[in-house]
């Protein structure tokens, strides 16, 4: 986990996103125990509400659960929630992006498609 | 007495009674160790007699003028209180216990000292010893029986210690709240005045030519000594009532003023 | 439940310092007192904790005056610069005293303190480098047994490693025991995420209260070409300009015209902490330096 604090996202926003990556990457790992409010705090020097605040998205995304006295835990099926969501957002977040940039370079259709097929290839 | 002002007095009493010991075995030592040394050295050791250097310790002196330096100190004091979360008004309160507290052992330790050590290596009696204090104006005048007189010479002192400590306290609340350099030119000026002031008073009245009057003040300050207004005046017959009414009243006025400079301590810069 | 500061005046020889300030302090919430050298943040902790008293105006913990008593004074604790503790006691014996006076020290994490900071708790105050100093009176702040903990100029003195375990300290013992805590500091980006709340005292008043999110989401920076970012942000709050070859940033603080189009050209950014500080606190000539 890391946080970018010259981005000008909410600090609690950046909390979510960083753990939501986490669990996407699979650093956190279904059905485990992710690091404390206080652990989180501590290293980051994040005030522990804000913290509690980014966690409680992903509660509220089902996500993670609270089991009482213990901690946070990733929830079953998290991972694969988290994949559907980022499709969901891939057209906005990506796509439109691409092309527009692309329109700015002058850069075609057909030549951005080619550039998609290069790239799947490269990989 | 609330838990406050109850641990205040107890870190006050704790630091004062360690300071007085320090002060104690200071004397001791300027006033034995270093004769002795120096006795030793010039070759004169027959010249320096143990029991009379021991016996001739007045112990009272000593604890007046600790009592009045240790309550005129204030500021370093008010600082840690402070920091500490305590009000004036309990620092206040705090060394006024303190001051009685100490008064009154310093006041037995001395009584001690001067009856079953001072007295019987000089060889006389406790009313020889108590003759030679301060007390000895006041010293007849419960009649014969001496362990009376010297019960009231104790609380005469008490009290007189008592009131010269919180003397102390006004003073040293009054020059708490002023510069460095305020400081200063108070504890320069105020002596020379006084000085001044008393040679003046001095100068008038033996010189009739003048025509400022003092006797008004001559007479006050018979009165508040306890001079007999009747009998004749024999050291020794003196009422102490008097001057220890006095000093109760002057001690109150003090406290009072004490107060009112307390209350207005701040921190500097 | 709270600190109450109300109508706070203070004046020195005629010079004012803090005019007619009202804040409240909130139990176990950790606040930042942002100022410059001089704005009166050592002046505003003194009178709260009763160090000095205000030319007019009034102090309150739960409805109940600060001046001279016990028992709200007891419920507080300031840290400050200048050194209240006599400089020939011991460290250990200046630990006991904290105790017996506040009646209460946290003894198992003091010594946990002081070994990870290293503190020589035999080395006589006086002695101690500025830096040892700081931490002695940090420790002192995280262990005595109050709701209100105010540190003034909290790492003054300490190198980045004992910076970093002040704060991982400050936060778990904040965790372990909630209370308050109010830090005044010239470092904001070090304390930029610890605070929720933050107040700017700047030329005798609090120019900025409010939740440190709140208060970011407010702060932008609008840049472009220069007749493009004027013209959206006409009529807004600018508190400041920046000019960089051609391209002009304003700062804006307050809302932003909603129905107003953004062009193309115009980035709108928001501003760190430190940054909206700067800018906000800023005299005339310094904000005309960076002009060029």
């Amino acid at each position: 986990m890391q946080f970018n604090f010259n981005s000008t996202e909410p600090i609690y926003l950046q909390v979510a996103d960083q753990i939501e990556e986490a669990i996407f990457t699979q650093t956190f790992v279904e059905g485990e125990q992710i690091p404390s409010t206080t652990e989180i705090s501590k290293e980051f020097h994040i005030n522990p509400a804000t913290v509690l605040k980014g966690m409680n998205i992903l509660v509220d995304a089902n996500l993670i659960e609270k089991r009482r006295g213990v901690g946070m835990f990733v929830i079953a099926g998290a991972q694969a929630r988290i994949v559907e969501k980022r499709r969901d957002q891939f057209y906005t977040d990506y796509v439109k992006k691409l092309v527009s940039e692309a329109k700015k370079l002058h850069i075609t259709q057909a030549e951005l498609a080619k550039l998609i097929e290069r790239g799947f290839s490269a990989s | 007495m609330s838990t406050k002002l109850r641990v205040t007095t107890r870190y006050l009493l704790m630091n004062q009674l360690k300071a007085l010991g320090e002060a104690f075995l200071a004397v001791i030592a300027i006033f034995i160790i270093i004769p002795f040394i120096l006795a030793v050295v010039s070759g004169n050791l027959s010249d320096f007699s143990l029991p009379n250097t021991i016996a001739n310790f007045s112990w009272g002196f000593l604890i007046g003028a600790f009592i009045f330096l240790y309550d005129s100190l204030t500021y370093d004091n008010f600082k840690l209180f402070i920091q500490n979360g305590l009000s004036r008004k309990t620092f206040w309160a705090a060394k006024i216990v303190t001051t009685a507290i100490i008064a009154v052992i310093g006041e037995l330790f001395a009584a001690f000292y001067r009856y079953a050590i001072s007295a019987p290596i000089w060889g006389i009696s406790a009313h020889a010893a108590l003759m030679k204090t301060p007390y000895s104006l006041y010293g007849n005048f419960f009649g014969s029986n001496v362990w009376i007189n010297i019960l009231v010479s104790l609380l005469f002192t008490i009290i007189f210690f008592i009131a010269t400590g919180i003397t102390g306290m006004a003073i040293g609340g009054g020059l708490a709240l002023l510069s460095k350099w305020g400081q200063r030119i108070v504890i320069v000026v105020v002596p020379v005045v006084a000085i001044f002031l008393i040679g003046f008073v001095g100068n008038s009245s033996a010189d009739k030519q003048v025509h400022y009057d003092f006797t008004w003040l001559a007479n006050l300050l018979k009165f508040l000594i306890g001079y007999p207004q009747h009998e004749p005046a024999i050291a020794g017959s003196f009422s102490p009532a008097v001057p220890m009414i006095t000093m109760l009243i002057g001690g109150a006025i003090m406290a009072a003023i004490a107060y009112g400079f307390n209350q207005l301590l701040k921190v500097k810069n | 439940m709270s600190i109450q500061v109300q109508g706070v005046q203070q004046s020195f020889h005629g010079h004012t310092i803090l005019e007619d300030l009202n804040l409240t302090l909130e139990p176990n919430k950790i606040y930042g007192l942002l100022g410059r050298n001089g704005a009166g943040k050592s002046t505003l902790l003194n009178i709260i904790s009763n160090r000095i008293r205000p030319t007019h105006g009034t102090v309150t913990l739960d409805g109940e005056s600060m001046h001279d008593n016990d028992h709200t004074l007891g419920k507080i604790y300031l840290m400050s610069e200048v050194n209240m503790y006599p400089e020939r006691s011991r460290v250990k014996n200046l630990f006991k005293t904290t105790r017996l006076l506040y009646g209460g020290f946290n003894d198992a994490y003091a010594a946990k303190l002081v070994h990870a900071f290293g503190l020589d708790i035999n080395a006589r105050f006086g002695k101690l480098s500025t830096g040892y100093r700081s931490i002695f009176k940090l420790i002192i702040a995280l262990c005595v047994p109050v709701d209100y903990v105010f540190l003034d100029e909290p790492v003054l003195g300490l190198d980045a490693n004992h910076r970093e375990l002040f704060y991982q300290e400050l936060i778990e013992t904040y965790s372990d025991q909630p209370r308050t805590f109010v830090i005044s500091t010239h470092l904001i980006e070090e304390i930029a995420n610890l605070i929720e709340h933050v107040f700017v005292l700047n030329d005798h008043h609090i120019i900025v209260n409010g939740e440190v999110p709140d208060i970011l989401a407010k702060s932008y920076t609008i840049s472009g070409p220069q007749t493009d970012v004027e013209a959206y942000t006409a009529n807004l709050n600018i508190v400041g300009e920046d000019h960089l070859g051609g391209i002009t940033a304003h700062y804006v603080y307050g809302a932003l015209e909603n129905d107003r189009p953004i062009p193309d050209t115009v980035k709108v950014d928001h501003l760190d902490l430190q940054k909206l500080f700067v800018i906000l606190t800023n005299t005339k000539e310094e904000a005309t330096a960076y002009v060029n």
